[in-house]
């Protein structure tokens, strides 16, 4: 089953009022995990994973709401403690979504923070793209981030998951280049996107776009003897000014990270 | 003539000390939480 470009509903956040609601973000990217997973087909609360783990202490770790949703709902996450950061990002960009630990204190600091206050262990849901539902990002009040569908920056992403306090009672960080995630299945067909000169020509030009937030910022003309590379599945990107385009992101080659007209991809 | 031999088994690495570590989310504490 593959549902490119699905993106599971955010709802409502994590302070949902019920009793652990401070304490549910795992619970709540678990249950958007499991949405995302099943495209749409499974649609757990918060409150439901929360019970399902049978924890009523406290927070939740990413091997509680794993087995929950492997007994209750069929859906077998692939949990990594250290996992290299790379190729969490290589993950991500080619269709899995992950459930990622980090300390939230430099989200909170940015202008995608959905507290004043919290800074410490919290997790996340990343999706495709390195869209982030953040279970805070409920826009609650003035200067509470709302989500809108929007990317992270990876800098700010790397930085939230090497700081996840792997300590305890004792802040002791994780370290740079590592992190704690609980990835869901890869529901995005694999696309390989193939840029060639036309028959008799030696180069081929290329459009290479810039995608910031979800909207073409800029575009620029390339040119190549040939090359092939993995890539996302087709989006539409808005382009202020101009028509809105279809793009795909590289993901492999040392092209990777660029956009490219979807006219170049095709399943694979 | 030689017989062929099981190689020695390897013995088991020891547990990485950090795969152990379970780290929980904190709690959101806040006005309107």
């Amino acid at each position: 089953m593959s549902c490119p470009g699905y993106q599971p509903a955010f709802g409502t956040g994590q302070l949902d009022g019920s009793k652990y609601a401070g304490l549910n973000c795992t619970c709540w990217s678990a249950s958007r995990a499991a949405d995302d997973d099943s495209c749409g087909a499974k649609k757990p609360t918060a409150s439901q994973v929360r019970l399902w783990t049978g924890d009523t202490s406290g927070g939740t770790t990413l091997a509680q709401v794993d087995d929950a949703l492997r007994t209750h709902e069929g859906i077998d996450l692939d949990t990594r403690y250290r996992y290299p950061w790379d190729l969490f990002v290589k993950r991500v960009s080619g269709g899995a979504s992950a459930i990622l630990q980090g300390w939230y204190a430099p989200i909170r600091d940015s202008r995608f923070g959905g507290s004043d206050t919290f800074g410490g262990n919290h997790a996340v849901l990343v999706t495709p793209g390195l869209v982030v539902m953040d279970p805070l990002a409920d826009g609650r009040r003035p200067g509470i981030y709302k989500y809108q569908k929007e990317q992270y920056p990876e800098a700010l992403l790397r930085t939230f998951a090497a700081r996840l306090n792997i300590g305890g009672g004792t802040y002791k960080p994780l370290g740079d280049g590592l992190c704690y995630a609980a990835f869901t299945r890869d529901n995005e067909p694999d696309y390989l996107a193939v840029v060639r000169p036309r028959t008799g020509e030696k180069y081929r030009y290329f459009g290479v776009y810039t995608v910031v937030n979800n909207a073409i910022v800029s575009a620029t003309r390339a040119r190549t003897g040939g090359f092939s590379a993995t890539c996302s599945s087709p989006r539409l990107y808005k382009w202020p000014g101009h028509t809105s385009q279809s793009l795909v992101r590289l993901t492999s080659g040392f092209r990777a990270g660029q956009y490219i007209r979807s006219e170049y991809a095709k399943g694979v | 003539m030689t017989d062929d031999l099981d190689p020695e088994p390897t013995p088991e690495p020891p547990p990485d000390e950090d795969e152990s570590e379970e780290p929980k989310n904190d709690e959101v504490e806040e006005p309107d939480a």
